[in-house]
């Protein structure tokens, strides 16, 4: 199979959640080749590992990104494809830490100080690293000095906050607008079920986004990806 | 009626939680349902039942207790803002019980160490699983309310929640200060979390003049309801 067919099939993989050949799911491509054996045979074939993140894993994620907002695949749909991007991606990480892998950059995410909602946000993180991008992930109850510790620590990182409940969203209008004044240039991202657009341009994030992918498309324009 | 607060340890098994229910509350209402899902939400069944510790109470306020204006409730001294909304479901209200229900936290512990082991998959179920009983116990708090207002012919409206309608979260402080110190071993951080997280609080009017209605959302027009923004943006994008 030509290396573009391999690619083809691995982003179909990561879009199915078919993780192995072992795996018999999903049950139409049981004792087929899975994101595991694809991505041995498309490296021996000579795709370098950069082609195999942006035309296959980045690929199948987007598309798991768009149902899942479409609301046509749910969290354990998107969890399988996140292992199987993970099953990819254990032959890829030799490579990161030469040039031969180049990643967006770096996204800083945490849910706010006060709310212990952890799942949404980890979710997030999945499908932000399905895009591209190198997730460094504060957890829960993250103060403000958190967040600004991280930025110093990675200076061109976009920060993503997360926040659950109405009380919680006035400690994100706090980590906002401190985050802010320290480092104007630094782009904020704000989500979380109660939050509205109103709400996220008054404290002034830079974008708001009720779902993963909104997220992902907002930062596709502000880094596209050669 | 009893102004005594009363706490009962609820058995799983009175909650009858079936896997059909979780493929629900994953999201599966209409969607065909992955083919490896209802093994993994038996077994995850499996895992969190041994570590419920469901528990559950209400303490009612009753008579000269009790007054309603058009956007608040005070029991006693003490006043919730509980909005314009829910205070108009509570009208002709005698009684108020207000209510807390969790199941403990292990079922939270065991689903972060699922996570933590990087099984992902196993955690979401366990913590989907959890909050179904969660909400399971609400209703059958609920139920047992109603059963209490029954035997005085009395009638129950639905039950209300803070961080719902136009009612603050922050007035968790005010509801819980009508309860017991660490009523069912729920305590209540800063920014007003219950904790353990799978813990649900709220009221719950009693009168012979109130009624239990079925579809209280579909006649509410509040435009900044989350539960609406949550729900519009469900079906604005449903194929
Ligand atoms: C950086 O960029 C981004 C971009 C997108 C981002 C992002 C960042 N962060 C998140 N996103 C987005 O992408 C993620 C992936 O899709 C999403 O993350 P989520 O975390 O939202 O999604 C999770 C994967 C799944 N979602 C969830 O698990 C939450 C679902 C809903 C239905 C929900 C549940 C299940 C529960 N709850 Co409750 N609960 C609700 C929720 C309503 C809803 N439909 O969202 C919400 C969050 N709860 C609410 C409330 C009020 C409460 N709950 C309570 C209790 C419960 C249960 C126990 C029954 C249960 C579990 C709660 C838990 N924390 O584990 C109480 C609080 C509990 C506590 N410990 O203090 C209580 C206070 C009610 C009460 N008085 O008892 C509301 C908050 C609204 C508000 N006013 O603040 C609520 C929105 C429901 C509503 N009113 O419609 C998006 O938000």
């Amino acid at each position: 199979m030509a290396t573009t067919e391999l690619l083809a099939s691995l982003a179909t993989c990561v879009e199915r959640g078919k993780v192995n050949a072992k795996s018999p799911f999903p049950p139409d491509l049981k004792g087929q080749d899975g994101a595991d054996e694809i991505t041995v045979r498309v490296l021996a074939e000579g795709a370098t590992p950069q082609e195999v993140l942006t035309q296959a894993l980045m690929v199948g994620m987007n598309r798991v990104g768009e149902k899942f907002r479409d609301k046509n695949i749910f969290v354990p749909d998107l969890l399988m494809a996140a292992r199987a991007m993970s099953a990819s991606m254990v032959h890829l990480k030799p490579f990161f830490n030469s040039a031969e892998v180049r990643l967006r950059g770096t996204i800083v995410l945490g849910t706010v100080s006060g709310d212990l909602h952890d799942i949404g946000k980890k979710l997030v993180g999945m499908i932000l690293e399905g895009a591209g991008w190198s997730i460094v992930d504060l957890g829960t109850d993250v103060p403000t000095q958190k967040f600004i510790d991280a930025v110093k620590e990675h200076p061109d990182c976009i920060v993503g906050m997360s926040a659950l409940l109405t009380t919680t969203m006035a400690s994100m209008e706090e980590s906002v607008l401190q985050l802010k004044r320290e480092f104007p240039a630094t782009k904020v991202l704000v989500g979380g079920a109660p939050l509205t657009h109103e709400f996220a341009a008054r404290i002034g994030a830079d974008f708001y986004s009720p779902d993963p992918q909104g997220a992902v498309e907002y930062l596709n324009t502000i880094s596209p990806m050669s | 009626m009893t102004n005594e607060p009363l706490i009962y340890t609820v058995p799983a098994a009175s909650l009858t939680l079936t896997t059909r229910d979780i493929e629900i509350a994953l999201g599966y209402s209409d969607a065909a349902v992955p083919e490896y899902l209802p093994e993994m939400i038996d077994e995850a069944l499996t895992v969190i039942q041994p570590l419920l510790d469901i528990r559950a109470g209400f303490r009612i306020y009753s008579g000269d207790d009790v007054s309603l204006s058009s956007d608040a409730l005070s029991c006693r001294q003490t006043q919730l803002h509980i909005g314009r909304i829910i205070a108009s479901r509570l009208r002709h209200s005698t009684s108020i019980a207000v209510f807390a229900a969790t199941i403990g936290a292990q079922p939270e512990t065991e689903s972060h160490r699922l996570m933590e082991e990087g099984n992902m998959m196993g955690g979401f179920i366990v913590d989907t699983i959890g909050s179904a009983y969660a909400e399971a116990t609400a209703e059958w708090i609920e139920t047992n309310i109603s059963a209490v207002a029954g035997l005085e012919g009395a009638a129950n409206t639905n039950r209300y929640s803070p961080g719902y309608c136009d009612w603050l979260v922050k007035e968790q402080h005010v509801l819980f200060s009508l309860l017991p110190k660490g009523f069912c071993g729920i305590s209540l951080t800063q920014s007003a979390v219950m904790l353990p997280i799978k813990s649900v609080s709220g009221i719950i009017g009693i009168g012979s003049g109130v009624k239990h209605e079925q579809y209280q959302c579909s006649v509410c027009d509040m435009q900044a309801c989350i539960r609406k923004k949550l729900t519009d943006a469900h079906t604005h994008t449903h194929h």
